[in-house]
């Protein structure tokens, strides 16, 4: 296996991303489009590491410390989210038009 | 192998100033989950008298002989202790303002506290930052806990909005420079600290590479979302004018002030090979963020919206002296965000103070604001001159300084742009004042008309006015009596090795000198 290949599949997902964050008009959505760029920079990492750096593996060190942030940025998101659905009752973003874009 | 000598080979020392805030988060916690409510009486000024204790511990640490600590995960050195001093000082006065704002809006002020000072601890550790998982767990630290700290009125649908794009624009943005910084590491073959980087991206001969440029690309995108920089701008206005009014003073400095620390510190150490393509990028983002900045700001009915565009204007100046990259530049960068503190700091409490009695922060009503509270239109006066950098307030100094040091550089393209803009910011900070003092009682506006009679015994109205006077008095003097700044800021930056070996090593282009002044120095 060549590091070309990782390195193309995170490529790959990080565009989804990004495209999924465009295009999502669902809040929850969005933030699952988030979850996918992180992911896409986990695989990243774990690449170059596996590849280059297979000693001291900061990489992975590096991959445990995104996991983590990304499930406290993740509930931190479902928290407000779920606030906003309280006082709104909708999560669609093309309705929360009370601060002018 | 014992705790005493394995602190000592960590240099722990050297994150004093954070211990205690993080020592003063934890008893403001305890002592709310304990004794309840009534602590709020008395936390507030534990949070204070612990961040300027921080701010004292900093002071203990000027010129320290090894500032690198945890195996080079955090550098200590002369610019950080600046960028962090200014970021706990940010904390302190932004609690200073918050107490009666929190008080009065009927939430915890104690969840407040804790949350504003989990922020200014990332932001500090983020000043610090040599080593990419410091760098990304810091930011991501001072991130999240801006969110929550937006989204803090949770029955506000107002801050629920602000909040929800925060965080989504945030989180996004955040992971596009994760992504750069992921790139960064498999390009140097596998380093994260910050100052192995750049030699190892050479000695890998991975420097021409077009992975080195989008990783570039992407850590600019990041970091420009935090110093709001046009066109990564757009949460700015909706979250100034959704969030709480203390939030919004402390993203306009201290969150802001952590930014550049980290634009200094990553891309002068990680970067140097792209030096010619990151200075061009920083120029078209300054030269963005001054115009839109300051044209858009002149259109804004809600004074919390001018305020954001109008900081979104001042990072654009702070950026030339980025852009310059010499000592001159950094140091007029670190004096400007000491002088933008107290200004920018001092305009919003008086925000906060008018809200707190009126209600609303409409622009037009503050016509008339002269008769009934003077001391209120004269520190308002005073900070929106200053921001608008009228002589011989201190936002002036800070301004010439910028100038020059750009002018000595060589920009005289974006000098010439920042004079311009600075004319045209005048018009609307003008236009706030010439509404206070010069109507005629009968153009009073409502708000105005039915002006409570001033009252500072209220609980948490004395630091407010603390504060207040504090940050007007450091405005109105720090230009004339500048000095000590000025030797600060110029000390900070010729005392940092980072910034005085990245410019024997690297060439900038920003800097021509002219052959008259090179013949000179050959004479002499």
């Amino acid at each position: 296996m060549q590091l070309q290949y990782f390195l193309l599949l995170a490529a790959a997902l990080f565009c989804i991303g990004v495209y999924g964050l465009v295009t999502s008009r669902n809040a929850v959505r969005v933030l699952m489009s988030i979850e996918l760029l992180l992911n896409a920079v986990n695989l990243n990492l774990m690449a170059f590491s596996n590849f280059l750096d297979s000693q001291s593996i900061k990489g992975q060190v590096f991959t445990v410390f995104v996991i983590s942030i990304a499930a406290a940025e993740a509930a931190v998101g479902l928290a407000i989210i779920l606030s906003i659905y309280r006082n709104r009752d909708t999560v669609d973003m093309e309705q929360f038009n009370l601060l002018k874009w | 192998m014992d705790f005493a000598s394995l602190s000592a080979q960590l240099n722990v020392g050297t994150i004093l100033p954070e211990g205690i805030v993080i020592l003063t988060l934890l008893t403001v916690l305890v002592s709310d989950l304990i004794v309840g409510r009534v602590s709020a009486r008395w936390t507030p000024y534990v949070a204070i008298g612990g961040l300027l204790g921080s701010v004292v511990a900093l002071y203990f640490q000027w010129d320290t002989a090894n500032p690198v600590s945890f195996l080079g995960g955090f550098n200590g050195d002369d610019l950080s202790i600046i960028f962090r001093g200014i970021i706990a000082l940010s904390g302190a006065v932004t609690i200073s303002m918050s107490i009666r704002y929190v008080e009065q809006t009927g939430t915890s002020l104690a969840e407040f506290m804790t949350i504003l000072l989990t922020a200014t601890v990332g932001g500090m550790f983020l000043a610090g930052a040599d080593e990419l998982v410091m760098v990304y767990v810091s930011l991501e630290t001072l991130s999240i806990a801006s969110y929550l700290l937006t989204g803090y009125m949770k029955r506000d649908p107002r801050s629920n909005e602000a909040a929800l794009k925060y965080l989504l624009i945030g989180a996004s943005s955040s992971a596009i420079f994760l992504y750069g910084v992921s790139l960064l590491y498999g390009l140097s073959g596998g380093e994260t600290r910050l100052s192995v980087i750049s030699n190892s991206i050479l000695a890998a001969g991975t420097g021409e590479s077009v992975g080195l440029s989008i990783a570039l690309v992407f850590v600019i995108a990041g970091i420009a979302f935090k110093i709001a920089a046009v066109p990564f701008h757009q949460w700015t206005p909706d979250v100034y004018e959704g969030s709480p009014t203390p939030v919004v003073a402390f993203l306009s400095v201290g969150s802001k002030a952590a930014g550049f620390a980290l634009a200094i510190r990553l891309l002068v150490t990680a970067f140097p090979l792209l030096s010619n393509e990151w200075h061009f990028v920083f120029t078209a983002l300054a030269v963005l963020s001054m115009i839109l900045g300051n044209v858009v700001a002149l259109t804004q009915t809600s004074m919390k919206r001018m305020l954001a565009y109008s900081s979104i204007a001042q990072a654009g100046f702070v950026m030339i002296g980025l852009i310059t990259s010499t000592d001159e530049g950094y140091a007029s960068m670190v004096f400007y965000l000491m002088v933008y503190l107290f200004m920018n700091l001092g305009g919003f409490t008086c925000v906060i103070l008018f809200s707190l009695r009126t209600g609303t922060d409409q622009i037009s009503e503050y016509s008339g604001l002269y008769q009934k509270d003077p001391l209120l239109t004269l520190g308002l006066s005073i900070c929106l001159l200053s921001l608008g950098g009228i002589p011989p307030l201190a936002g002036f100094f800070g301004k010439l300084y910028l100038f020059w040091a750009g002018w000595k550089a060589g920009a005289y393209g974006l000098v010439l742009l920042g004079l311009l803009t600075s004319v045209i910011s005048i018009f609307y900070y003008i236009r706030v004042v010439m509404m206070m003092v010069v109507k005629e009682p009968q153009e009073m506006s409502q708000a105005v008309k039915n002006y409570p009679p001033i009252e500072w015994k209220l609980e948490g109205m004395r630091p407010l006015q603390v504060g207040l006077i504090l940050a007007v008095v450091a405005t109105s003097l720090a230009g004339v009596l500048s000095n000590p700044l000025f030797t600060l800021a110029n000390d900070s930056v010729t005392h940092t090795p980072m910034l005085q070996s990245s410019r024997l090593t690297a060439a900038h282009p920003a800097i021509e000198e002219s052959p008259i002044a090179l013949a000179a120095e050959v004479k002499s």
